[in-house]
């Protein structure tokens, strides 16, 4: 057995020391390492539950694929269960199934991500299965045929469902030709030119230690887990990773309304947004906040007035998500056919008079809301687990979580009037409409460029 | 039922198969019948605040169907204590996340929020259990956000209408499963004040109710303080809702349904069995070694094998007074759903004729193992299932033995339960078909 002493470890810390201010986040006692071969693993225990889970995330998204061959990093992540050196794709469901373990790995913009989870009694088994995913997949060519036609049997499908077909036009629509306005899971057109050496290829430059962050959460002890890391993981290859540069996502310049038709509807989905801050922004806090007084919670003033008061729809929210590259801020909700007027001119209303509507109550609320959120959302050990990873990929301190209620604490009326100044200007708006027949312009009471189509006409 | 006794296992089995675990759930019962079940887990600062009623869309009368639902977002609208929607506000300036769901049997409230909290959530839930002002002002504005919830779960998305052909078809008109929860827009629009109070003072009352509070709270200032908001509320004459005659269906029911989707779809609904019958564990197993992960034998043979599906699933849907087995078939665009369908015979058929093999058995109890203790991560999911297990079954309790009955599940059960309910006269089949542009 290999001795702990294999490992550097660069880094032991605990933030459980005492503190008297009862707004600062106290993140549980766990350690990082760095294995040999150059991944950093984070190891969260707790004993409270016989279970171990592993989140890995690799730094590469979507956004980094060729333009041509877009779809490559979910295909890439996906054939990793469909078969290793010595387990077909079926053999591997089997053997995790059996342990009633689970093994997922899904691409994201920014960063792909890997989760198992298993009892913690077969800590081994899942370790094993593990590095033979990760260090040994084949990438069978009938594997590749059978989930490219899957996925695009899934990207005819998106119409059905009317409230992700919204915002996946909305994602199209506010980020243009940005690598971020591309679905995750490709084009048609993109994934007909993806070949298994474009696959092997693209595992083989970014699937690397060095390139990845594991966090381990659940019953296990430090030591003689990292021991098993060591162990199970000791062939996986480092190498240098060069990540292409992306340019941040432009600013909506002028308002653009797309309108889109799909008969039969009787309720329209609207989204309006534009887009907002890249990660670890200095404005982020005051934004957070000011979202959340505009539509980020139940109590917002879209919802009590639209909502509450109106009638006019069963759900209306906005939310900020930043990303590396620049994020989206977006309104979304929908309305019956015959409000739909209604309903976007009192948005409108709300976000020209957004200033005036907020109050130091509307504040004050706003902040308890989310500094009573912050404490509920930490109730394991895993969701600071994985925080800390997302913190590492977004290149921010881990002193954000730390202070995070602090900050939130210290946003002031002043701060909230000059983000609703700056990033809302109904002016430079997306809007996207999926309704059941064409629109006249008088309905839509935001002025702009108004583009109408047939939803036939759009192919992911 | 499957997704509830998930829940109700995951307290034994830690307790039994691994002695880490000790839940110790205390039980007190009021003078007005209030039952309290609490349980104390320290770890964050933080509790979770349930209060079940033992009524839901089951109890509503013809003409009224929506209501239980329906009232549930009444609850919402403010008492004279805390007026109109000031519940919302005033959780929300305590850090505090709320929510509610309605279901055939049952209706829950329940509060996540800082443990300092604890008082103010029980004087608001105790206040709303008996004091709601219900105007017609706040049922005509509410009425019209159920039908939007309406319109965009059922109406615009193929899955909730074809539940909404499905119920109907599957019980005859006058059991309490026939219609979906969310009622008839035509039942909806005329609902009234007095109707909405009827409802409310029928059965919103301390001894049809159970709360459950998981989380960090002292017991002994928890249980005075549930004796000072309380004590004070009167009980109720309930009326216990009759269990309607078993369904004996001799002929399968199939509709068609059109909606501008891409893909042809089904739900199948075999009569199944209540979730206080025994069989409901092996039909929990049957569900899981049909659809539950790749290696399950119609995600194998849809999916992977003959690859004519992009979602399959099939699982027993057990509620108090009957259940169904139910399986949903979404086929890849531009294939019939009659070559899906066919499949999904043939690997039932094979799997009544051979059985399941052991490994396919202990598969499904370590995939069932597994759900449980994941699921005990969350107070929440505490609290959920404490007060499932009381309202379901009366007693919360009956979690205890369930690990012990997964266990118990042999081949020949399995073998048996898919015989007796999976045969082509017992089921109800909604066909969902794409609609020319």
């Amino acid at each position: 057995m290999k001795k702990l002493n294999f490992l550097l470890i660069v880094l032991i810390f605990s933030l459980l020391s005492c503190t008297k201010d009862p707004l600062l986040m106290l993140i549980p006692k766990h350690k990082k390492t760095v294995l040999k071969n150059g991944l950093h693993v984070y190891f969260f225990e707790d004993h409270k539950l016989p279970t171990i889970n592993f989140y890995f995330v690799t730094k590469t998204g979507t956004i980094h694929e060729p333009h041509n061959l877009k779809g490559l990093v979910s295909m890439t992540t996906s054939l990793l269960l469909e078969g290793t050196h010595n387990k077909s794709s079926t053999e591997l469901a089997e053997a995790l199934e059996f342990l009633g373990a689970s093994f997922s790995a899904s691409s994201g913009y920014d960063f792909s991500s890997m989760n198992a989870s298993a009892l913690s009694k077969d800590t081994d088994k899942i370790l094993e299965l593990m590095s033979e995913i990760i260090l040994t997949p084949t990438f069978p060519d009938k594997e590749i045929t059978r989930l490219k036609e899957e996925t695009l049997a899934s990207l005819k499908q998106i119409p059905d469902d009317a409230g992700g077909f919204a915002s996946a036009l909305f994602n199209l629509y506010v980020y243009n030709k940005h690598p971020y306005g591309t679905l995750l899971s490709g084009t048609s057109e993109t994934l007909k030119e993806i070949q298994r050496k474009d696959i092997v290829e693209f595992y083989k430059n970014n699937f690397t230690p060095k390139n990845s962050i594991l966090a381990v959460a659940g019953d296990f002890k430090t030591n003689e887990l990292a021991q098993k890391l060591n162990h199970y993981f000791e062939k996986w290859e480092n190498k240098k990773i060069t990540l292409p540069t992306i340019n941040a996502a432009e600013d909506i310049k002028k308002n653009k309304i797309y309108v889109v038709e799909k008969s039969l509807l009787t309720q329209s989905q609207i989204r309006i947004g534009n887009i907002a801050l890249p990660s670890g922004h200095p404005d982020f806090f005051s934004y957070l906040v000011t979202n959340h007084i505009l539509g980020g919670a139940f109590t917002s003033i879209l919802n009590q007035k639209i909502r509450n008061d109106l009638g006019l729809t069963y759900s209306i929210h906005s939310s900020h998500t930043p990303s590396l590259h620049k994020g989206v801020w977006r309104i979304s909700t929908f309305t019956r056919n015959e409000t739909l007027n209604k309903t976007l001119q009192e948005i409108k209303n709300i976000l020209d008079n957004f200033n005036t509507l907020v109050t130091q109550e509307e504040l004050e609320k706003a902040k308890a809301d989310l500094l009573g959120a912050f404490v509920i959302t930490f109730e394991n050990v895993d969701d600071f687990a994985t925080q800390l990873m997302k913190l590492d990929i977004f290149n921010i301190k881990h002193d954000h979580l730390k202070y995070w209620r602090r900050k939130v604490q210290n946003i002031t009326l002043e701060d909230v009037r000059k983000i609703s100044k700056k990033y809302w200007n109904t002016d430079k708006l997306i809007i996207t409409i999926l309704t059941d027949s064409p629109l006249k312009e008088e309905i839509i009471p935001f002025k702009g460029d108004l583009i109408q189509t047939h939803f036939q006409n759009i192919h992911f | 039922m499957f997704f509830k006794k998930i829940f109700f296992l995951v307290f034994t089995l830690p307790f039994l198969c691994f002695g880490a675990l000790d839940l110790k759930v205390q039980e007190h019962v009021l003078h007005n019948g209030l039952r309290i079940l609490l349980y104390e887990d320290h770890t964050t600062p933080v509790i979770s605040y349930y209060t079940w009623f033992n009524v839901g869309s089951a109890h509503e009368k013809k003409g009224q169907t929506g209501i239980a639902h329906l009232f549930e977002h009444m609850m919402f609208q403010g008492t004279k204590k805390y007026g109109k929607k000031q519940y919302d506000t005033i959780l929300a300036n305590h850090g505090g996340q709320n929510n509610a769901f309605t279901s055939q049997d049952y209706t829950a409230y329940y509060v996540n929020i800082p443990s300092e909290h604890l008082e103010l959530v029980m004087d608001l839930e105790s206040d709303r259990m008996v004091n709601l002002n219900v105007t017609q002002e706040n049922l005509t504005s509410e009425r019209e956000v159920v039908k939007e919830e309406k319109r965009s779960r059922y109406d615009n998305s193929p899955f909730g209408k074809m539940y909404e052909v499905i119920f109907p078809l599957t019980y005859p008109e006058n059991h309490p499963y026939s219609w979906p929860t969310i009622g008839s827009m035509k039942d909806l629009n005329s609902l009234s004040v007095e109707e909405c109070m009827n409802f409310y003072k029928t059965y919103y009352a301390p001894n049809n109710a159970t709360i459950v509070l998981v989380g960090d709270f002292d017991l002994k200032k928890t249980l005075e303080l549930f004796e000072k908001y309380y004590r004070n509320l009167e009980s109720q004459n309930i009326s216990v809702l009759p269990q309607p005659e078993s369904v004996k269906q001799k002929k399968e029911k199939i509709k068609t349904i059109y909606f501008t989707t891409q893909s042809e779809m089904m739900i199948t609904a075999y009569h199944g069995t209540s979730a206080l019958s025994h069989e409901t564990y092996a039909l929990d197993v049957l569900g899981t070694i049909l659809s539950d992960g790749k290696s399950s034998r119609l995600y194998k043979k849809l999916i992977y094998e003959d690859q004519v599906a992009t979602g399959i699933s099939a699982a027993h849907n057990g509620n108090k007074l009957a259940g169904t087995f139910n399986i949903r078939l979404i086929m890849k665009p531009g294939l019939p759903i009659q070559k899906g369908e066919k499949l999904i015979i043939q690997v039932i058929e094979n799997l009544k004729k051979n059985g399941v093999t052991e490994n396919e058995l202990q598969k499904s109890k370590n995939q069932i193992l597994s759900s449980f203790l994941f699921g005990l991560k969350s107070k929440e999911n505490t609290a959920y299932s404490l007060g499932a297990n009381q309202i379901i079954f009366g007693d919360y309790r009956h979690f205890f033995e369930d690990i012990d009955k997964y266990n118990e599940v042999t081949k020949e059960d399995v073998l048996k339960v898919a015989q007796k309910y999976l045969h082509h006269n017992n089921k109800n089949t909604v066909y969902l078909k794409p609609l020319q542009q």
